[in-house]
């Protein structure tokens, strides 16, 4: 071995190890042991003089304190069957102090909203119709962070032609949610705090669609964009927009001249920005009813508590990873659907579960584990009266500063022509909260790269912008959980 | 932002995980890549390899703790990019790591050495030494500060820092050589 075999051994040191390390070690300060002797001898004095010592060995037990607690069930999951072979195979119970939510009789609310899919929002609405997804076909990503505020934005390249959104009943008031993000934990593979996760033994899966047993139902098209347009697509938008590539442009991490299937560009810019230019195969989705009868089927324990689960899948997506440490031909396809459960027999508080998404890893067209993700216990803080939509277009349009300490803000330009209009969720990942938002879906006809790239590509690059949805009388910065107790 | 939420951001494909990454641990990374390599150009395509190494690595991976992983992902990278250039062009504290390191282990390059086991020793060996001698040596072999630096932060002479990384390579040779690996 040579000094740099072993830096490089040294490299694989645990964690825990590399950790101890971050921050120096504290040194103790020398000890003045007149000080010290001092201070010892006036505090046996003390305690002398009081008759704590007497009271101390008297001290009567202490009963245990039972906090208003609930259950948090932690199970593990090792390699099983599928789905009847899939046993618990630990099972402990673990007990975690949680706020209990809000008993207040609400309205069971269920917002599914998306980008071309349908969408519910009332008072009693349980159910969506949504059926089919037309994903956006090629999506492009900023992120960017102003000054003043956090500002979210997304770029869709679509070849979508157009962007609609069902109308529903707008709501008076939506409730805003606070979490811990307490989890039920599972190990998969290895891998600390998946929820629910479930690994196979390399299940033979000849073609994603002939196995719907297996799998959600779903359908690839054949649609798709082969390397050297996607390229093309990447290189015009270089061009156009007059970014400065820094780097190569990767492919998964390789370099664009590697092997495999192209799927996700990302174009670095520098200064840690990255544009990201995805190649999303168009997948349709099965109906809930049908996936939901394969995840109950998969994850009995996450329903076990739920009287009349319904399941609303709200997106999808489909990737091809290539992790780091593998070679190219080892590419990973990922199928990933996000979803939520409504206990439609809790009238008390609709939100009650959140599953956050559902990965099918494919691993050389086999199946080797599914994850859930999941979210509960939220902590609902009320609900609160929204903008409606005009409000919330005027006050993004005309840069309103109340707005600049929003979750979510952002400027649309009057360079932009707003599309449509969501009303949707997001976790604001800085506060824990989830909190009902406006996403507005731009087009940037007004900078003339986009157009010349419509008309090269035949492709719509859309912008997504997000607005705190809450009115602004309830918004403060300095509450603790951000949103002012309801009026 | 804590990291289990940043890494379920990576789950969900979502890439405002990276935008926390570089809020987050962008500062780490540079710092692990500017204390090996030494050069600003590097320092920067270095940092940013790494958040692609990290985009594509989890999933499926789920590190406990992000910054570990990702440092361990720059210092990687840096080290390849240290053996890509041309040794006339090479820089930073690796220049210096390499030699000091090969007093431990020796100057012979072995293509078959079992790494899993000397890395336990390396470990037990870390976890017997006071947790000012882990502090200095994990700074200097892992994270590869320079000895000023760890003197600044230890508040110390650059001399006697030295002094102390010559005597901990010397315990761990002979803790090394005394479990039967040859160096």
């Amino acid at each position: 071995m040579n000094g740099e075999q072993f830096f490089e051994l040294l490299g694989e040191l645990d964690e825990s190890v590399i950790l101890a390390a971050a921050a120096p070690p504290k040194r103790r300060r020398p000890v003045n042991v007149w000080l010290l002797t001092a201070a010892a001898a006036v505090v046996i004095g003390v305690l002398g003089y009081a008759g704590l010592m007497r009271v101390w060995q008297d001290a009567p037990p202490v009963e245990p304190v039972t906090p208003s607690t609930t259950a948090v069930t932690t199970t593990s999951w090792q390699n099983a069957g599928i789905p009847s072979a899939i046993t618990p195979s630990v099972e402990q119970t673990t007990t975690t102090a949680k706020q209990t939510t809000s008993t207040a009789p609400t309205t069971a609310t269920t917002i599914d909203l998306h980008m071309t899919t349908t969408q519910v929002v009332g008072s009693e609405s349980t159910t969506t119709t949504a059926v089919t997804v037309d994903l956006t076909t090629t999506s492009t990503t900023e992120n960017f962070t102003t000054t003043s505020a956090t500002a979210v934005s997304s770029t869709w390249v679509s070849d979508t032609t157009t962007v609609s959104v069902t109308k529903g009943t707008m709501p008076n008031g939506l409730p805003v949610l606070n979490s811990d993000y307490v989890v039920e934990t599972d190990r998969l593979n290895g891998y600390t705090d998946v929820v629910f996760g479930y690994s196979f033994e390399e299940l033979e899966v000849p073609s994603i669609t002939a196995a719907p047993s297996v799998l959600p139902v779903y359908t690839v098209t054949e649609k798709r964009y082969e390397r050297d347009s996607m390229t093309d697509i990447i290189e015009r938008y270089m061009t156009m927009t007059d970014d400065t590539l820094v780097g190569d442009i990767y492919d998964d991490g390789k370099s664009a001249n590697g092997t495999g299937e192209r799927f996700r560009y990302h174009i670095n810019r520098g200064q840690g920005n990255f544009v990201m230019l995805s190649l999303i195969k168009p997948i349709t989705l099965g109906t809930p009813d049908q996936w939901l009868a394969q995840v109950t089927a998969y994850c009995p324990a996450l329903f076990e508590t739920m009287q009349q689960p319904t399941l609303h899948r709200w997106n999808g997506s489909r990737w091809w990873n290539k992790p780091y440490t593998t070679s190219p031909a080892t590419a990973q396809e990922t199928v990933t659907f996000y979803a939520r459960i409504y206990d439609a027999a809790q009238q008390t508080d609709a939100a009650s579960k959140w599953l956050d998404g559902v990965s099918l890893k494919i691993e050389d067209g086999k199946l080797t584990a599914l994850c859930v993700m999941f979210e509960e216990n939220y902590q609902k803080l009320g609900d609160y009266p929204i903008l409606s939509v005009a409000e919330a277009t005027a006050l993004a349009r005309e840069q309103c500063e109340t707005l600049k300490n929003y979750p979510y803000y952002t400027i649309i330009s009057e360079n932009y022509e707003i599309l449509s209009t969501e009303l949707v969720y997001m976790p604001h990942s800085a506060s824990g909260l989830r909190v009902p938002l406006y996403r507005f879906l731009v087009t940037t006809d007004g900078a003339a790269y986009m157009s010349e790239l419509r008309a090269e590509t035949g492709l719509t690059m859309y912008y997504a912008v997000y607005v705190t949805a809450v009115l602004p009388a309830y918004w403060t910065p300095e509450s603790r959980d951000r949103f002012i107790t309801q009026k | 932002m804590e990291d289990k939420r940043i890494v379920d951001l990576f789950w969900a494909r979502d890439e405002r995980a990276l935008d926390a990454v570089r809020r987050q641990y962008g500062k780490l990374c540079r710092t692990i890549a500017h204390n090996l390599l030494g050069n600003a150009e590097d320092v920067e395509e270095c940092e940013n390899d790494a958040y692609l190494a990290l985009w594509n690595a989890i999933p499926p991976a789920r590190p406990r703790s992000l910054s570990a992983y990702l440092g361990r992902i720059t210092r990687n990278l840096a080290v390849n990019r240290f053996h890509a250039r041309g040794a006339q062009k090479r820089g930073g504290e690796l220049v210096e790591l390499l030699p000091e390191l090969c007093e431990v282990v020796g100057d012979t390059v072995e293509d078959a050495f079992d790494g899993a086991h000397t890395l336990s020793l390396v470990t037990a060996f870390l976890q017997e030494e006071t947790a000012e001698y882990r502090w200095l040596f994990l700074r200097r072999y892992w994270y590869g500060d320079s000895i000023a630096a760890l003197a600044e932060q230890s508040r110390c002479g650059e001399s006697t820092v030295k002094m102390r990384l010559a005597r901990q390579r010397e315990r761990l040779r002979a803790y090394l050589q005394e479990e039967g690996v040859s160096v």
